[in-house]
């Protein structure tokens, strides 16, 4: 019982620290104040763009692989979001080889905190706001007309919005563990164009419109599509079983777990830079 | 914990080994160098073995590359030793550093642990969030460092806007917001000028005899290692060449300072290796200064004296009766000057 207790103590200390070391790094980003809110505005308009972009075609062919324009922008909408909550948390993976290359990450091996802890709580990416807010007006304008038809019933409705979740912490194992790697091969740059960036753009749209190669990638090596395209498309009715809702959250868990052992693994690999 | 009652740091055989990939030269072997990497090993530190008494002051020096820093930050649990054990107040820096953190500082010269874009008192606030400081510790903590190091002279300055300076005297408070009974200090003194060196000797002296904090100092600076460390290790190409206290250091290597007598004309009887007396003689005794060169092109000749023996006017009173003096400079020994001679002594 006590045990419980001073667990949950110390969940609580290490959350309001949380919560001081990101007001601290948004009070830093704030001291260039047109930087912060240029970048702002730039979340805000670049983010719908691609969508704009698929939009156009489906105005002109109804329908791409059996999706129609409502469905895909659901699928869309969801990806969006998961990506635009990943981001606001996760930012420093993004950027980690830098604190390879720089040895900075000697200053979060003297804390006394789990270092993923440290590194996250450098960066809170306020900026990304913007993309939830698009996920959920997206999702409103295409969910309507679906439910009109009786695509999608209320309770599905409340399910999708559970799954960009999913989606998020689908994001973050593949960056955690991609970031990871910077412990061995210091610049990952050209890994993210591969593992995180090409992959996060190819489950913005069904996977239907993919080889069955590379569709088995998106699932089962870097299983993004497990984030929106499988639980979607059993919830518009499009196939797939109850699996389809459970398999999401497990694989995410398990993908998080995963990356945290190859992190931790990394950690003792690291080399430091000379001064 | 029974053995380490008094041993703040006990590192056994300690070993450290980079692998770094080969590079070929040109366009084919860059490429080459990607499919087929070759490697290569450096072994920076090479069975380095030693015990530091709790509130001991120990001054860590070797020239650059000589594994100091590398030795350091395996110590603070940055770094994972390829080999040989650590213990620091009886933990393992790699099995348990986040429980050592809470009890060691560390400051590196050439990296601020300050939050750059903030007002230096920002900092001192996250890191007493960050080690659960109490209020009232750490009013106490504004309060000494501000007597001891000004910190409040600049408080409220954004950090990336101080001197360097103010800054490692910033990072140096830092360090020490939580108490801590070990601290582990990479070059503090790198780039100060004279003012702000005194200061932060002053202060470390203070910490260490005061508090009883133990301190390992890597440093460049021979003049820190003279004013504040009783203890000196000396490591060149990842071994220590030396440890022992600083006087015995002197006996066997000396510290020697050059002085550079420039002359109208260069004197006739003066050659290297010449021992020069106080009454102006040239002998060959022990008993006086040598002559370490002579350049001929400028008329400069230098000698090697070490300060704790002879003052340098003394010196040069003794050179006037080789000719008429046009100028004259010192220079502070150097560390790589010290290895020389060690290894020459052995």
């Amino acid at each position: 019982m006590s045990g419980a207790t001073g667990a949950i103590l110390r969940i609580r200390a290490a959350l309001r620290l949380y919560a001081r070391l990101v007001s601290c790094s948004i009070r830093a980003k704030m001291q260039y104040r047109f930087d912060f809110l240029a970048s702002t505005a730039i979340q805000a308009t670049m983010g719908l763009y691609d969508f704009l972009l698929v939009a156009v075609i489906l105005w002109k062919f109804k329908s791409v692989a059996g999706w129609n324009i409502y469905e895909i922008g659901v699928l869309y909408a969801v990806a969006r979001a998961g990506y635009g909550m990943y981001r606001m948390v996760c930012n420093e993976l993004e950027r980690f080889d830098q604190y390879i290359v720089n040895g900075e990450f000697d200053s979060i091996l003297i804390r006394p905190y789990p270092t993923l802890f440290v590194l996250l709580s450098r960066d809170f990416d306020f900026t990304r706001v913007t993309w939830l807010v698009q996920g959920a007006a997206l999702l409103a304008l295409c969910t309507a007309p679906l439910i009109r038809s009786g695509t999608l019933t209320w309770p599905s409705l409340l399910h999708i919005v559970l799954t960009s979740v999913w989606s998020a912490l689908l994001y973050a194992a593949v960056a955690l563990a991609t970031a990871a790697a910077a412990f061995w091969i210091v610049r990952i740059e050209e890994l993210q164009v591969f593992t995180l960036n090409a992959t996060s753009s190819a489950t913005l749209y069904p996977l239907d419109i993919y080889p069955a190669w590379m569709r088995a990638a998106l699932l089962y090596v870097i299983p993004l599509g497990m984030g929106n395209y499988v639980p979607v498309k059993y919830l518009l009715g499009k196939g797939g079983s109850a699996a389809s809702l459970v398999l999401p959250p497990f694989v995410a868990v398990c993908s998080l777990l995963v990356a945290y052992r190859l992190w931790l693994w990394g950690e003792t690999r690291y080399h430091s830079t000379g001064s | 914990m029974e053995e380490s009652g008094n041993i703040a740091i006990h590192a056994q055989d300690l070993r450290k080994v980079y692998r770094i990939a080969t590079r070929r030269p040109g366009l084919l072997g860059g490429f080459g160098g990607l499919l087929w990497p070759k490697y290569h090993d450096i072994e920076a530190v090479q069975g380095i073995s030693f015990e530091i008494p709790t509130g001991q002051f120990v001054g860590y020096v070797g020239p650059n590359g000589a594994g100091k820093s590398t030795t350091v930050k395996m110590l603070a649990g940055i770094l994972h030793p390829t080999s040989g054990t650590i213990s620091v107040n009886g933990l393992s820096p790699q099995a348990q550093r986040q429980k050592l953190a809470w009890q060691i500082g560390v400051v590196f010269g050439q990296r601020s642990q300050l939050w750059w874009d903030l007002p230096a008192v920002d900092s001192f606030e996250i890191l007493a969030a960050m080690y659960e400081v109490p209020r009232s510790d750490y009013l106490d903590f504004m309060k000494r460092f501000s007597d001891l190091l000004g910190i409040d002279e600049f408080l409220q300055i954004p950090v990336r806007r101080l001197s360097l300076g103010q800054r490692m005297r910033a990072d140096l408070a830092a360090a020490m917001i939580h108490r801590p009974r070990v601290l582990f200090l990479d070059e503090p003194t790198i780039g100060l000028d004279v003012v702000a060196k005194s200061r932060i000797r002053e202060f470390l002296l203070e910490t260490n005899q005061s508090q009883g904090v133990t301190i390992l100092l890597t440093t460049h600076d021979l003049r820190d290692i003279e004013e504040l460390c009783k203890r000196v290790m000396v490591i060149n190409h990842g071994r220590l060449v030396y440890d022992g206290s600083l006087s015995s250091l002197r006996d066997s290597a000396g510290l020697p300072t050059v002085l550079s007598v420039k002359y109208e004309s260069l004197p006739l009887n003066l050659q290297a290796g010449s021992v020069i007396h106080a009454n102006g003689a040239i002998g060959n005794l022990d008993l006086g200064w040598p002559v370490e060169s002579i350049d001929q092109s400028t008329g400069t000749v230098r000698v090697a004296f070490d300060r704790s023996q002879s003052p340098a006017p003394s010196i040069i009173w003794a050179m006037r009766s080789f000719g008429e003096i046009k100028d004259v400079s010192l220079t502070e020994p150097l560390i790589e000057e010290i290895i020389k001679r060690l290894l020459k002594s052995e």
